[in-house]
């Protein structure tokens, strides 16, 4: 009797916390990822992707969560036509062959602070290789311009360092940079 | 009088300077080590030598790509195919094999090819633009055949396949896409090394481990120009035409450097038509298959 006591406390636990993780849909016009390259070794380069898509969860009572994203490789954007159209070709992202970047982990921690890390994979023309998400200034709450006061977002902002040549990304190394910094704005709303 | 003494470190940077250089890794590189690497392996028989093109063409691709194999992207796929159609053809060269069906295998394996190469976006097309992908794939299949037909004709053959390279490779650099240029680039390079070793030797026969490698490589970096750095589709219609221009007459007792600059000549008027089309439409907005 008393076993079967102690098993069905323990069969609980898991439950409860699956209970209390709430699933989020990523808000596309609210999140961007960012890159930084050195161009030539005479300035760094700045771009984003337009196009984002995915879900979170975030389990505040056990501090941890799970991160799925997915970017749209062809909507590179560098505000000149001519190198985007370059940089979705095969010399780098090889966008029409490759048109997802994904981003996911089951791995993280969220810290009293409300900065976070993300322990994740990252997958760039079908290679994946680990990643971590440095988070900070992550923030839920009613959204402000919501009249209806109904719509509960959570945000923050994230940042990541990859060397491309990891992900088979080689031409114009070392002229171009391997080294590049990532950083992500992010908003999701709660399902 | 002032004396400079070059530092230690001031030669590995040079050096540095020169191997990323890409008219170095396309043009310099390739035409070098083809031509060595032709002369060396001369006294082994004229086939033999035709594959200096094949080496030539590694040290382009050693220096572009790197022969790293994954991920397997289409670029890596078109390396790993020539790299099987140099095999192939050294082989059918050695056993002398030329049946009649020979040809309209190449031509098959060719089509499948392509096939290979634009897997990832022919899966997802519909409709017109299937169509289109398809049509865009016979283009491997038109060269390799023509080519093949150039097999006997040495100096045709190479003269197609040096206009062949720079066509597509300058019409790939204005795709959008330097990598593929270098790639195209290389097998002009390559290719003019074995004319040059034709016209300063005897005995140099290029084979079909030239012709069905020249042929795939180019046909398949054009078609990836297209599918994947959004080089409008009829560029490659001119192309398609150098194999053909290669065919027109040239006089036998012509000295064979007026008959090398003729057959050069003669194929360069399409590579340069397609280089025009693809500058044109390079500079305005036109929509291209992606």
């Amino acid at each position: 009797m008393r076993k079967t006591m102690i098993a069905s406390i323990l069969m609980t636990v898991p439950l409860v916390s699956f209970a209390s993780a709430e699933s989020y849909t990523i808000d596309p016009t609210h999140t961007y990822p960012h890159f930084k390259i050195s161009h030539l070794g005479f300035s760094t380069m700045q771009g984003r992707f337009n196009k984002t898509s995915g879900t979170l969860t975030v389990d505040k009572a056990g501090k941890t969560g799970s991160v799925d994203i997915i970017i749209d490789a062809t909507s590179v954007d560098t505000g000149f036509k001519k190198r985007d159209d370059h940089l979705r070709s095969p010399d780098f992202l090889s966008a029409a062959e490759f048109p997802e970047i994904t981003y996911k982990s089951n791995k993280v921690k969220i810290n009293a602070d409300n900065s976070a890390v993300v322990e994740g994979s990252l997958t760039i023309m079908g290679t994946s290789k680990p990643v971590t998400l440095d988070v900070s200034k992550m923030h839920c709450g009613i959204h402000p311009m919501d009249p209806k006061k109904q719509k509960y977002v959570c945000g923050f902002d994230a940042t990541a360092k990859i060397k491309r040549a990891d992900f088979g990304i080689n031409y114009g190394l070392p002229a171009i940079g391997d080294d590049m910094e990532l950083s992500f704005e992010v908003e999701a709303i709660r399902n | 009088m002032i004396i400079f003494i070059s530092t230690p470190s001031i030669i590995p940077s040079m050096m540095n300077e020169i191997l990323q250089n890409p008219l170095f890794q396309s043009a310099l590189a390739p035409l070098v080590v083809a031509l060595a690497t032709g002369t060396l392996l001369r006294p082994f028989g004229g086939k033999w030598a035709g594959l200096g093109f094949a080496l030539g063409y590694a040290v382009s691709v050693y220096f572009t790509t790197g022969f790293q194999l994954f991920p397997l992207t289409s670029t890596r796929k078109i390396i790993l195919l020539a790299l099987g159609a140099v095999i192939i053809g050294a082989l059918l060269d050695q056993f002398k094999y030329s049946r009649r069906y020979v040809p309209w295998v190449l031509v098959v394996l060719a089509t499948v090819a392509s096939g290979w190469v634009i897997w990832p976006v022919l899966k997802r097309a519909e409709g017109m633009e299937l169509l289109l992908m398809s049509l865009v794939a016979v283009y491997a299949a038109w060269l390799v055949g023509w080519f093949d037909g150039l097999r006997n004709k040495q100096l045709a053959a190479t003269s197609a396949a040096v206009s062949l390279g720079v066509g597509t490779g300058i019409s790939a650099v204005l795709g959008a896409s330097a990598l593929l240029g270098q790639l195209g680039g290389a097998i002009g390079a390559a290719a003019g090394a074995m004319i040059v070793l034709q016209l300063f030797m005897s005995r140099i026969e290029v084979g079909r481990s030239f012709v069905l490698s020249a042929a795939l490589l180019a046909s398949l970096i054009g078609i990836a120009a297209v599918i994947y750095a959004g080089l409008p589709w009829y560029v490659l219609i001119p192309l398609a035409f150098i194999p053909v221009t290669a065919r027109l007459p040239v006089k036998n007792d012509w000295n064979r450097f007026i008959q090398a600059f003729v057959l050069v000549s003669y194929t360069a008027v399409p590579a340069a038509i397609a280089v025009l089309i693809a500058w044109q439409m390079t500079q305005t907005v036109e929509p291209s298959l992606y």
